[in-house]
């Protein structure tokens, strides 16, 4: 224990701090980059047709297809997309020819043709880092661990700030360890009801992973329990007696205006028997909630059953923490300014972590923690550089596409954190940097026109004039 | 509407900056700050949340408006920063 409360905050600050600064680091950063996640990955296809069409074009075009293909399977399910003119058509059991089966294809919502788009996983690696650091249930512990650490951060970063107000704009350039002080402070300050909240509704999204004993107590550990409690669309079984679909048009209607806004999936359950159950998903891109409202119809008679709009208000407020950490309920400018706060919070966890090499001088540059340092702070957005510019770069027909582009994001990383352990100076944070800006340079020459393009040729700049100042720095 | 919770909010940190002694210099200002600039600063920071609320309700309005007062205070250290440094 150190002498006094303000000196043991600054010891917990800093070891806290330095022990999950790189997890959170890229957290940080990967949850910045997924702020446009849709975007992100429908530009990771461009086979996909561009532009969206209306819920009930789609839905024409998949019950179409599927009454066609599986007329008596035992589910379909339909997700028309709200950012590129496709829906994903998925069905198992019976085909039409009565063999067992199930398909699952992206089709084009107007023309009802397969879409032959290449085999990309999208930002499902930077979310996978984001949440569990590519590393399952161990990493979702850690990734809970670095969020409970934030929170411990944010809370003794407070306490040792003393000059809280009056150093609200201060950053002083030049100043060696004064000036990442600064900006630490800087970041941390302007941005903190931001970084509350991100932290804080991070960990809100596993509550029963990190909290299991309610779920123990009350349930005796059973989840479908759990939820059932709460949430449980209308199922029943397959009667045997077969009956026509209504169609699905008028349910869809009656759908949206039971649950006031866009539907995001239909499932049909039994299609083609007299017991089968059509269920239509709300969207919740308009609201702060995340929890997804349903209605079931009856799929021969097309009569409403049930719907579920109302949610305990314990589960209500999950939801709205949900939904204020996945930020997609208040349209572009939201995200613009969560990806913007998401930079700072990055930013403060970056100069956080250098501060403590700067803080020991010259001779702390060359060591574990510093090449720690540069691998992650300059070495991921290198990686991610990589994967963006793979995407373009591999041929369209190569088998494994997808998992090839993974693999590459991790390799240029791997590559990063070995060059980092042989070769620890400035010039080696310039040449990430500029590596970085080089590989999104590609990615934006090749990527085509559109907003996704632009934001990586300035990503693109960003990184080069930092690279090109780091090289300017060294030399002075 | 959205732009003009931004432009407010900006307005308001800027005006809070000007009523700080260290930053008055940064802006080009001499002298001591009038008392009342901090109230003013504050006010429109308050007002800004209008524009969200109206724009997108009340509950994602009063989320947004939070979101956009950490991006403004960052946009005006910048500035202040870059004038600093110009001096």
């Amino acid at each position: 224990m150190k002498a006094n409360f303000h000196l043991s905050m600054i010891w917990l600050h800093r070891w806290s701090g330095l022990i999950f600064g790189w997890a959170l680091y890229v957290i940080a950063l990967t949850g910045t980059v997924v702020v446009f996640s849709d975007e992100i990955s429908v530009w990771m296809q461009p086979e996909l047709p561009a532009n969206t069409v209306a819920v009930e074009q789609a839905l024409i075009t998949a019950q179409t297809h599927l009454q066609r293909a599986a007329p008596v399977a035992e589910f379909w399910s339909i997700t028309p997309s709200a950012h590129h003119g496709g829906v994903t058509i998925a069905w198992a059991g019976a085909d039409s020819a009565g063999n067992d089966r199930g398909d699952n294809a992206l089709f084009d919502a107007v023309t009802g043709a397969v879409v032959a788009a290449r085999d990309s996983h999208g930002t499902e690696p930077l979310v996978d880092l984001h949440f569990r650091l590519h590393s399952g249930p161990v990493g979702m512990w850690i990734v809970a661990s670095a969020g409970m650490v934030m929170l411990l951060g944010l809370v003794t970063g407070v306490i040792v700030h003393r000059r809280i107000f009056r150093d609200f704009f201060m950053f002083r350039i030049g100043k060696g360890q004064r000036s990442w002080l600064d900006a630490h402070n800087i970041a941390g300050v302007l941005t903190l009801p931001f970084q509350f909240v991100i932290a804080f509704t991070g960990l809100m999204i596993f509550p029963v992973l990190l909290m299991p004993g309610a779920l123990q107590a009350g349930y005796g550990g059973d989840r479908a329990a759990y939820v059932s409690d709460w949430y449980l669309p209308t199922q029943r079984e397959a009667s045997g007696m077969s009956a026509p679909l209504a169609p699905l048009l008028p349910m869809l209607a009656a759908a949206e205006h039971q649950l006031g806004g866009r539907i995001e999936q239909i499932a049909v359950a039994h299609p083609g028997d007299a017991a089968a159950i059509v269920t239509f998903w709300r969207g919740t891109d308009d609201r702060l909630s995340m929890m997804a409202d349903w209605a079931a119809f009856d799929g021969p008679s097309g009569r409403m059953l049930a719907s579920q709009t109302r949610y305990p208000p314990g589960i209500e407020t999950s939801g709205v923490m949900v939904g204020l950490h996945f930020a997609k309920f208040g349209g572009a400018w939201t995200r613009w300014l969560y990806f913007f706060s998401g930079l700072a919070s990055t930013a403060l966890i970056a100069t956080g972590l250098l501060l403590w090499t700067v803080k020991r001088g010259p001779e702390s540059g060359k060591g574990l923690v510093a090449a720690l340092n540069l691998a992650t702070i300059a070495g991921l957005p290198m990686a991610i550089a990589a994967y963006f510019a793979a995407n373009r770069l591999l041929p369209v027909d190569l088998t494994e596409r997808g998992e090839w582009e993974i693999r590459i994001l991790f390799l240029s990383w791997a590559a990063c954190l070995g060059w980092a352990l042989m070769h620890n100076r400035w010039a080696s944070w310039a040449g990430m940097m500029l590596g970085a800006a080089f590989l999104l340079g590609i990615a934006t020459i090749l990527g085509g026109t559109g907003p996704v393009t632009l934001s990586l040729a300035l990503s693109a700049v960003a990184l080069g004039t930092t690279g090109l100042l780091l090289i300017r720095g060294a030399r002075a | 509407m959205i732009a003009l919770t931004l432009l407010l909010a900006t307005a308001g940190f800027l005006t809070l900056a000007l009523s700080m002694q260290r930053h008055r210099r940064d802006l080009g200002r001499q002298g001591k700050p009038p008392r009342a600039m901090r109230p003013v600063a504050f006010l429109l920071i308050g007002l800004s949340v209008f524009p969200a609320v109206a724009d997108q309700g009340l509950a994602i309005g009063i989320t947004s408006w939070g979101m956009a007062l950490s991006v403004c205070a960052m946009a005006v250290a910048a500035w202040l920063t870059v004038r600093s440094s110009w001096r």
